[in-house]
């Protein structure tokens, strides 16, 4: 089997929606549909807390493109009944995520024969997924806060096609009161911020950012190694216990200002904003950079599928061998070390470094399986429940029509804003089971950059909107939970733009998991980074992300240590 | 009009156990106290923290009294099926009773309890050990909440509803918030009643005058002010007029700082919450209260489940007073003394915020009342309520603008601990320079 | 900043099953809490205990060790995870020893596997370890009941062990076997164990028949009942380590003390080519630093805690030379040595040739041990460490049967790694 037979199979990622009409494609299979899950048991109000694990209530993520082309085409080894085996390969990476992908790149471009599985996950589908007829959206999130700059770097992906449709986005923030603020892509700009506020309050905003911004940079060495001796100052002990409540108390004279960082710091957070330590969630949204700009906001061109082509074609120069498989059923573990991955139909991929961007979960207890792992570690990784969740909602439109959305907020990010009383008051409704109806929420037009995704008068929008429940009110099901999600997510529409909320053509919601305070996120990472001791395992997956999300730079760390590892290699053999 | 012309090398706030404890201290190892009795106390019918040893010894307590008696038992109500009959769910204070008392109500947790409280001492987290743990031991993830902790040890949930209550019903948390699980370590330390009534042989009266034998001088009085003219000095205006000078201002503990109004500057630790004030409902009998649930040497928390906490501390950060108030309480011959600290800072409602008035404070004492009256079955009726908040001001005046916490001129507490008398110790001999 | 535990709630002893009929032997009224339970340190007197051990029949109360009875479909697997002990090979009635490890390779308890079927073993530990067992079996088909408190343990030991457990109905049917079944009515459960140079058998049996069988056994009068501090002697003669007073278990909070198994003579217990268990891999990667190495001394008394002295070669002169290295963690008067025996927590590999030295750090009543026998009593007063030395006595490394299997295994262990490929 050769690169080049598989590089000839590979279904064409090239038929995207582009400039060309939607109709024009054919060959698209239907979507699956998922089945709701019904609980057996109902969660009774006396007994909200001990719904087990295996009773949660959301099914599966759904993994529509690699079923794909599971159907069509499969270049895993074959079976027992093929039997083959295949090796010559010095590193697998599984998963084909961001950090993956970049893992991969770097890893051949210091000269390893790799080879990238695009099987089971696919963290960045090779094409839009239509979740309507003719709409069609990113099944992740298309929005960049940050890419590692030593990533972009060294593969150079710029010079592969990585563009930016706006490279400093602006943010419209909703206010209670219909009042509207648009703060500018740029943050060392931030005071500019269009809106009625005090000068001293300017001022305090730009101070604010600036102490998140260096107490992030005196952060990395934290969250790069480890190493927390230097960190212990009195400056990051106040920052790293306190509430974002008690954080944010006094700062501003102006209560929208509080409620901007309030928003911006629990976006995706399953951890109240009076709890302890999560004041340190806001350099979650003020620490990334993006396109060289210190925490600005980024889209990508064409989204995800931008970013997903610039890596793929930096893959195909460096020779990475890519490939589209069946689902990998386990890493080969032999006493301490990784030997490759095996396949569901059987066969095998022999490598002494696999590389896996997998949730925490399916990487370890799933692909390693728990008799290799230390008792610690899988508890370490068992104890993370979160108890809230992220809301996603992808809207379609048929129409644009006027109204502040659409002619004004198209090609911004729009943020509804919630002050720290009402996210309170939100995390209790989720709590019980409700979504609130001034739940914070961010809105954003993937087609207002990328118009192959809706029909011409038509648009698609993304909403996030959390804490949302995570599991149904007690007594009712996994539909009822979706009829209130949808109804939610029209309302927050309904909110902003009353004749936009009148144009939607549909609603789908799926759920993001919520992040927990970085520090135990930056624990458990630690853990993850060393693979439970496994050696030859590296993992760069959704249980590194600890700065703002999906920034590269768990895929780099892990490839560099992967290198580490080779060297160590070469030199015994 | 006193003004002493003395200048102390300390002042501390408050004179109740963890107070006095701290002015001892520092005393025997030659600081001058001064010890300022400021009536926002916790009041002394209602048990205090136990001593430790190291308070003890150092205060030469055995002089005083051998006299150590203990909360004896806790008690919870478990709500039986049809969640009218409760049944008692109680804890003993020594280890052989609750074991055996373990055995009778859940056979597979006695076994469990000895490594339990093993384990309890590995929860003694410090601020500075959660930044540098990068050890995940089994036992010693810092961050872990308590409802976490709870569900990896047990399976009782009655015995994890107690649990709860005893470690977090002093703190106002709801478990589950990370880090939570160090309050467990509370429940190491023994409850002593600091008043006995009617013997008139009081273990706080002669701690007190143990402490006050090692040269702490008493001052009584509200504190109108603290004023700081320059580094190192403190003039303390008391309410009858007196003014004293020090070299350092501390509270005894978080309570006592917000009953006079201070804004506590304590260090951050997991376990202290930054809003919530907490409240003292005394209710008076003319008779003895009868009741067949508590007694002299007990203390009950009405608790029904964990659901009931984070629903109370919702309640709270949202300015409403919980429905299923969580309550201590403890009863000392004719009064009973109730505590929660679930109450908000301020009532708000439809018509916006307000702070609470004297109704409110009826209310609350009433709503208290009939909550201990339901759950204890008493029989007999209250001659008085009295109610007291302890509120705090949660903004500090922003006069600087500068972003920079540290200098704001707050008053100093000791950290949020399992042990607040052992903090109060610590931070004390920390000021006058005999850490 | 914030505080240990500082109270006497937690020490309050429990009994043991056997409790009462063994309180009735003591005349020597010494008692000790061990695990929170009630344990005698001497019965009559050490000497006689410790003889009854070697040379006649001793009763030990073993309820202060922990036991859990582990049953289910992944038992086996479940104990090959948890502990170095080699579950998975033996046979039902076997035994076999090994050491409970956490993720970094730190020794967390000694612990022994019984079979008692295919799907049912006994594991008996030193301290308690609940939360751990309840962690780790997370995801297997096991069930697990601690029963230190329902069962009681009498251990049999000496020449006359069998014997003994013969007359009084338990029968064992070989030296290596454990046997199960009924004495009068009562179903009892015997095995044999061993405890230093000295065999033994463990006889469990409910906690409600404790009086009946002790009965039983107590019938022959030659028995007499032996403490812990002569079961101390006989441990210490044996090389074994103990949690908690010569190394720190690795779940105690204590950020210092925990050692892998190489440290304190036990990497013949955590063999890695044995199936995988928890703490393989840190140990795989983890240098010892520390050594725990037991030493006989030409003295009567040497007390635990004693810091002891590094004497470097080249530099006797310079006693300013002289620091502390490490302590002594335990020590016992041994009849069988008739001297002072003692384990010294020392860096590991220690210049064999340099001299140790027991110091009580101050007055200057020292005591000079040369490790390894090199150096002797007077080349160190030749050397001349002038005034502070004005004791000293001859001494050596003892062997042991726990140090003998630890060198044995290194070498072997050693020359299996040379001829190991680096990816076996």
């Amino acid at each position: 089997m050769t690169k080049t037979e598989i590089k000839e199979q590979k279904p064409a990622s090239t038929g995207k929606p582009d400039s060309e009409t939607v109709s024009d494609r054919v060959d698209r299979p239907e979507k699956v549909d998922c089945e709701p899950i019904t609980l057996s048991n109902p969660i009774t109000p006396s007994n909200p807390m001990t719904l087990a694990p295996e009773d949660k209530v959301f099914p599966e993520p759904q993994l529509p493109s690699a079923q794909r082309y599971t159907e069509h085409f499969d270049a895993s080894p074959k079976g027992p009944k093929g039997a083959t085996i295949e090796g010559g390969i010095d590193a697998i990476v599984i998963g084909a995520s961001l950090d993956g992908m970049a893992a991969a790149a770097l890893l051949a471009k210091a000269g390893l024969r790799t080879i990238v599985i695009e099987s089971g996950f696919p963290m960045i589908a090779a094409e839009p997924e239509e979740f309507t007829a003719q709409f069609y959206c990113d099944p992740g999130d298309s929005l960049s806060f940050g890419i590692d700059p030593a990533l972009l770097q060294r593969i150079d992906l710029h010079r592969h096609g990585l563009r930016f449709a706006e490279r400093r986005m602006e943010t419209t923030y909703y206010a209670t009161g219909g009042k509207r603020l648009i703060a500018p892509g740029d943050l060392a700009e931030f005071a500019n911020l269009e809106g009625d506020l005090t000068d001293r309050d300017r001022r305090r905003a730009d101070l604010f950012i600036e102490e998140i911004q260096s107490l992030s940079q005196s952060l990395v060495p934290y969250f790069e190694t480890g190493n927390t001796e230097a960190q212990a100052t009195d400056t990051f002990n106040r920052w790293a216990l306190s509430s974002l409540e008690e954080t944010l108390s006094g700062v501003f004279d102006e209560e929208v200002l509080t409620s901007i960082f309030a928003t911006e710091a629990l976006r995706f957070s399953a951890r109240r904003p009076d709890s302890p330590m999560t004041s340190l969630s806001l350099i979650r949204r003020y620490s990334g950079e993006i396109a060289g700009l210190q925490s600005s906001i980024g889209a990508i061109d064409r989204g995800l599928q931008g970013l997903s082509r610039s890596i793929k074609r930096t893959l195909q120069t460096l020779g990475v061998d890519y490939r589209h498989a069946s689902e990998v059923s386990r890493v080969l573990v032999e006493w301490d070390r990784v030997q490759g991955v095996e396949f569901t139909n059987g066969g095998q991929l022999r490598a002494p470094i696999v590389v896996s961007c997998f949730d925490p979960d399916t990487a370890f207890l799933k692909h390693a399986g728990r008799d290799h792992l230390d008792i610690e570690f899988v508890r370490a990784l068992e104890s993370r429940a979160p108890q809230y969740t992220t809301l996603v909602a992808r809207i379609a439109f048929d129409a644009k029509p006027d109204g502040p959305l659409f002619n004004e907020d198209y090609r911004r990010r729009v943020i509804r804003l919630a002050s720290l009383a009402t996210i309170k008051k939100c995390f209790t409704a989720a709590r019980l089971g409700d979504f609130h109806d001034d739940a914070p929420a961010e809105l954003f037009f993937p087609s207002a950059f990328h118009s192959g995704l809706a029909p011409t008068d038509g648009a698609v929008a993304i909403m996030r909107s959390g804490p949302a429940p995570l599991n149904p009110k007690p007594g009712r099901v996994f539909k009822d939970w979706e009829a209130d999600a949808k109804k939610h997510a029209l309302s927050i529409l309904t909110s902003l733009d009353e004749t936009a909320a009148q144009s939607v053509r549909s609603v789908e919601v799926t759920t993001e998991t919520s992040s927990d305070v970085i520090l135990r996120e930056a624990e458990i990472a630690r853990f993850l980074a060393n693979a439970g001791g496994l050696k030859g395992y590296f993992y760069c997956g959704s249980g590194m992300r600890i700065g703002s999300p999906g920034t590269g730079a768990a895929g780099r760390r892990a490839a560099d240590t992967a290198l580490q590892y080779h060297k160590q290699l070469q030199s015994v053999l | 009009m006193r003004k002493t012309s003395q200048r102390f090398d300390l002042a501390i706030l408050g004179a109740d156990v963890a107070g006095l404890a701290a002015a001892g201290c520092a005393a025997v190892e030659g600081a001058s106290v001064l010890l300022v009795k400021t009536g926002a106390e916790a009041p002394l019918d209602f048990a205090g923290p136990g001593i430790p040893n190291a308070v003890w010894r150092l205060l030469g307590l055995e002089k005083v009294t051998t006299d150590r008696p203990k909360i004896a038992k806790t008690k919870t109500l478990t709500p039986l099926k049809d969640n009218k009959i409760k049944e008692v769910f109680e804890l003993h204070a020594t280890r052989n009773d609750v074991i055996q008392s373990l055995k009778s109500i859940c056979p597979d947790t006695a076994e469990r309890w000895a490594d339990f409280e093993g384990e309890l001492s590995s929860l003694t987290v410090s601020p500075a050990s959660l930044l540098h743990s990068h050890q995940h031991t089994l036992y010693g993830s810092t961050l872990d909440t308590l409802n976490e902790y709870l569900d990896d040890c047990f399976d009782h949930e009655p015995l994890k509803t107690h649990l709860a209550a005893q470690s977090l019903l002093a703190l106002g948390l709801a478990g589950d918030e990370p880090g939570s699980a160090g309050a467990l370590a509370a429940l190491s330390k023994h409850a002593w009643p600091t008043n006995y009534g009617q013997n008139g042989h009081s273990f706080f009266d002669d701690f007190e005058k143990a402490v006050l034998e090692t040269g702490v001088v008493l001052a009584q009085g509200g504190v109108e002010e603290v004023a700081s003219t320059k580094p190192h000095s403190f003039d303390i205006k008391l309410r009858p007029g007196d003014t004293f000078t020090t070299k350092a201002v501390m509270a005894s503990g978080v309570g006592v700082a917000r009953a006079s109004g201070f804004f506590a500057n304590t260090a951050r630790s997991p376990l202290s919450r930054y809003s919530g004030s907490s409240a003292f409902i005394r209710i008076k009998f003319d008779d003895y209260p009868e009741t067949d649930i508590l007694k002299d040497d007990e203390r009950i928390f009405i608790l029904e489940n964990r659901q009931e906490l984070a629903a109370a501390r919702d309640a709270m950060a949202e300015g409403r007073i919980p429905e299923n108030l969580p309550l201590t309480v403890e009863v000392n011959q004719r009064t009973m003394t109730a505590f929660t600290s679930f109450c908000p800072d301020q009532l708000i409602d439809d018509d916006g915020s307000r702070p609470w008035s004297d109704q409110d404070r009826q209310a609350l004492g009433r709503l208290v009342y009939d909550r201990i009256k339901e759950h204890l079955n008493i029989r007999g009726r209250p001659s008085s309520i009295d109610v007291r908040i302890d509120i705090s001001p949660h903004e500090p005046d922003p006069t600087n603008d500068k972003i920079n916490r540290q200098n704001e001129n707050r008053l100093r507490t000791p950290i949020d601990v399992a042990d607040p008398v052992m903090a109060a110790v610590q931070m004390a001999l920390e000021m006058t320079g005999h850490d | 900043m914030i505080f240990g535990l500082e109270t006497d709630h937690f020490k309050e002893p429990r009994p043991s099953a056997l409790y009462r009929p063994f309180a009735d032997e003591s005349t020597a009224n010494d008692w000790t809490v061990i695990n929170g339970i009630a344990a005698a340190r001497v019965y009559t007197d050490i000497i006689s205990e410790y003889t009854a051990l070697h040379h006649g029949t001793a009763l030990v109360d073993l309820g202060i060790q922990n036991r859990y009875a582990i049953h289910g479909h992944d038992a086996a697997k479940f104990l090959c995870r948890l502990s170095s002990t080699p579950a998975n090979d033996i046979l039902v009635s076997e035994s076999a020893r090994g050491l409970i490890l956490n993720s970094e390779g730190y020794v967390v308890d000694f612990c022994s596997v019984t079979r008692l079927s295919k799907e049912s073993f006994l594991l008996t530990t030193s301290i308690q370890i609940d939360r751990r067992l309840r962690i780790a079996a997370r995801g297997y088909d096991i069930g697990f009941d601690n029963i230190t408190d329902t069962v009681a343990a009498l251990g049999i030991f000496g020449p006359n062990a069998l014997k003994t457990a013969a007359a009084a109905g338990f029968v064992v049917t070989g030296d290596t076997l454990a046997s199960h079944g009924k004495v009068r009515g009562v179903e009892a459960f015997a095995r044999p164990v061993e405890l230093g140079h000295t065999s033994g058998i463990e006889i469990i049996f409910p906690a409600e028949e404790a009086l009946t069988l002790w009965e039983r056994v107590r019938r022959n009068n030659e028995i007499i009942a032996a403490g812990t501090a002569s079961c101390e002697i006989v441990r210490i003669e044996a090389g074994q380590a103990r949690p908690g007073i010569d190394f720190c278990p690795a779940d105690a909070p204590a950020l210092s003390g925990k050692r892998i198994p190489s440290e304190i003579n036990a990497p013949h217990l955590a063999p890695l080519n044995r199936t995988w268990f928890n703490g393989r891999r840190a140990i795989l990667d983890t240098e010892p630093t520390r050594e725990l190495i037991p030493l006989v001394a030409d003295a009567d008394e040497v007390i635990p805690g004693t810091p002891v002295y590094e004497r470097p070669i080249g530099s006797p002169k310079n006693t300013a030379n002289i620091h502390p290295i490490g302590t002594i963690t335990s020590a016992a008067f041994s009849p069988r040595y008739k001297a002072a025996i003692c384990f010294a927590d020392i860096p590991f590999d220690h210049k064999r040739r340099t001299g140790l030295l027991i110091g009580s750090n101050g007055t200057g009543h020292f005591t000079a041990i040369g490790g390894g026998g090199e150096t002797s009593a007077n080349r160190l007063n030749e050397d001349g460490i002038p005034g502070v030395l004005n004791a000293y006595v001859k001494t050596r490394r003892m062997d042991t049967p726990e140090t003998d299997a630890a060198l044995v295994f290194k070498k072997s262990a050693k020359k299996a790694t040379e001829r190991q490929s680096f990816f076996v």
